[in-house]
């Protein structure tokens, strides 16, 4: 298994007391739990949608929507659990909006990586290491992200949450609502569809 | 096993979320071949790729954008609880704004419709601004009298006739070209003497029939007109109006009088025209607003 997973930020009893604490009327206890995950779920906002700008904005638009529930959390389920699920529709119901359809988008005009995807990088190995490897992780990155963007949406979750967050199944069927059976067959799925689009490059 | 059926098994494989057993013949099959070992070490490539792509991270100002939209979040819903609290309903806040202008859109149609029946409303935008005017200007009236003063429409928020009382339905014949009549209301029109034509119009945009089809029956309009301000002097409202489909002329008007002001309505109407037969009389006693239905015959 990949030693980079990511783990979940914290643990779950943290978000208990942040929650409990804004729940009797500690504003600055919201400021924390947002703190405590933005970056991670900003990352997995911009790895489902490919753009920047729309990253921010649905993680924003995750955060008003906890904001507005927090209050009447009941700790049904965790809260990060929650937290991405409610992101991870906020991020489908855009992909599924009018805008997206366009192929445009795929360019990624947003990306903070330039979308130079391809080999002539990979060529200029006498020009020393460390810019070559630099362009390197970033042209990868790009195609890599290229290539997500262009795998169909349940897909395209289950693989970010798997193999870019470090979610396990428990936590993805959680999160999405899909079955186990679902989940494995749609993540061996999406892996054969990169390791195709990316023969290439990795 | 075959190739083919380990490739399948491959992610789960990797995962470890394969059953003892099964992950056995796995294990047997890999020791044995190199095509299938590629294929996991491709396997493995590719998610450990995934796994080291660096952080995006979100802006340095990330909360302090989100807190920018909470404050907007907390005044809209402020206003909004306001607002639908006393109505006792919840409404998710995103479609509470666009409930709003709906509701506010749809009121003012539909009053639109309660009072004018249409047969065809292409004028009726411009209706619906008039109609906004009318609601917004005091009861006193104002001098402005290119705007047909619409004190009469809207008065009361009820527009549904009473129903108590069975209308009273007359025939009139409307006698054609008449002179001006002497009880012509005073504030809105005469303070400035508008010239016919316009004051039709202003009629025609509030009655919302299009201006082409009306220049045909001009003494049937005019008439229209005057009954219209003789319902308005007697204290009236007008409740619908119906038009002809085809020719767009109006055939009826649907009206409340005053039981009180009957005699003095039937008076002045018999100036317009002449009754097919004799209108009731009401007695005494009785609802105090009556319906009254007209129905109008051209005298052609």
């Amino acid at each position: 298994m990949n030693e980079n997973i990511k783990k979940p930020a914290g643990a779950p009893r943290e978000d208990a007391i942040l929650i409990r604490a804004y729940q009797e009327g500690d504003k600055a206890a919201f400021d924390q739990l947002v703190i405590k995950h933005q970056n991670r779920l900003f990352n997995l906002c911009y790895r489902l949608l490919g753009d920047y700008q729309e990253a921010n904005d649905s993680a924003q638009e995750t955060f008003i929507k906890v904001y507005r529930s927090l209050k009447r959390f009941r700790f049904e389920s965790a809260f990060s659990t929650w937290l991405y699920r409610i992101a991870v529709n906020t991020c489908k119901n855009r992909l599924k909006s009018s805008a997206y359809r366009h192929k445009e988008r795929m360019v990624s005009l947003g990306n903070p990586v330039s979308p130079h995807v391809g080999s002539p990088a990979l060529e200029i190995q006498d020009e020393g290491p460390s810019p070559v490897v630099e362009l390197e992780k970033k042209e990868i990155m790009s195609a890599i992200q290229e290539a997500i963007n262009t795998l169909p949406p349940e897909q395209k979750e289950v693989v970010a949450l798997r193999d870019i967050e470090g979610f396990s199944y428990e936590e993805i069927v959680e999160i999405t609502g899909f079955n186990v059976g679902t989940v494995k067959s749609r993540l061996a799925r999406a892996r054969l569809d990169l390791r195709t689009k990316l023969r290439s490059v990795i | 096993m075959k190739c083919d059926e380990l490739k399948e098994l491959l992610s789960e494989y990797v995962d470890d979320v394969l059953d003892p057993e099964t992950k056995g013949l796995v294990d047997e099959h890999l020791s044995s071949c190199k095509d299938c070992q590629q294929e996991l070490a491709s396997l493995k490539g590719l998610i450990s790729e995934l796994g080291s792509m660096e952080s995006v991270e979100p802006p340095k100002d990330f909360l302090d954008q989100l807190h920018e939209r909470m404050e907007k979040h907390s005044r809209f819903s402020n206003i909004l609880r306001a607002l639908f609290v006393p109505m006792g309903v919840k409404i998710p806040l995103e479609f509470a704004g666009a409930a709003i202008v709906a509701i506010l859109v749809f009121s003012i149609l539909h009053f639109q419709q309660d009072q004018y029946k249409m047969a065809e409303a292409p004028v009726s935008l411009k209706q619906e601004s008039i109609a906004e005017k009318g609601a917004v200007e005091t009861f006193g009236g104002t001098a402005k009298d290119e705007s047909y003063e619409p004190q009469l429409a809207y008065r009361t928020p009820t527009a549904e006739p009473l129903e108590e009382s069975k209308p009273i339905e007359l025939v009139l014949v409307m006698k054609s070209e008449l002179p001006h009549p002497a009880y012509a209301p005073d504030a809105p029109m005469e303070a400035a003497p508008a010239p016919r034509k316009k004051m039709r119009r202003s009629l025609a945009i509030k009655e919302a029939a299009p201006r082409a089809k009306l220049e045909r029956d001009e003494g049937l309009d005019d008439s229209l007109l005057k009954l219209t301000r003789l319902i308005e002097l007697v204290g009236g409202k007008i409740v619908s109006t119906e038009y002809d489909k085809e020719s767009n002329r109006p055939e009826s008007i649907h009206a409340e009088i005053p039981a009180q002001q009957l005699d003095t309505f039937y008076d002045q109407l018999k100036e317009l025209g002449d009754f097919q037969s004799a209108p009731k009389a009401v007695t005494g006693k009785g609802p105090e607003i009556l319906q009254v239905r007209i129905r109008l015959l051209s005298s052609k």
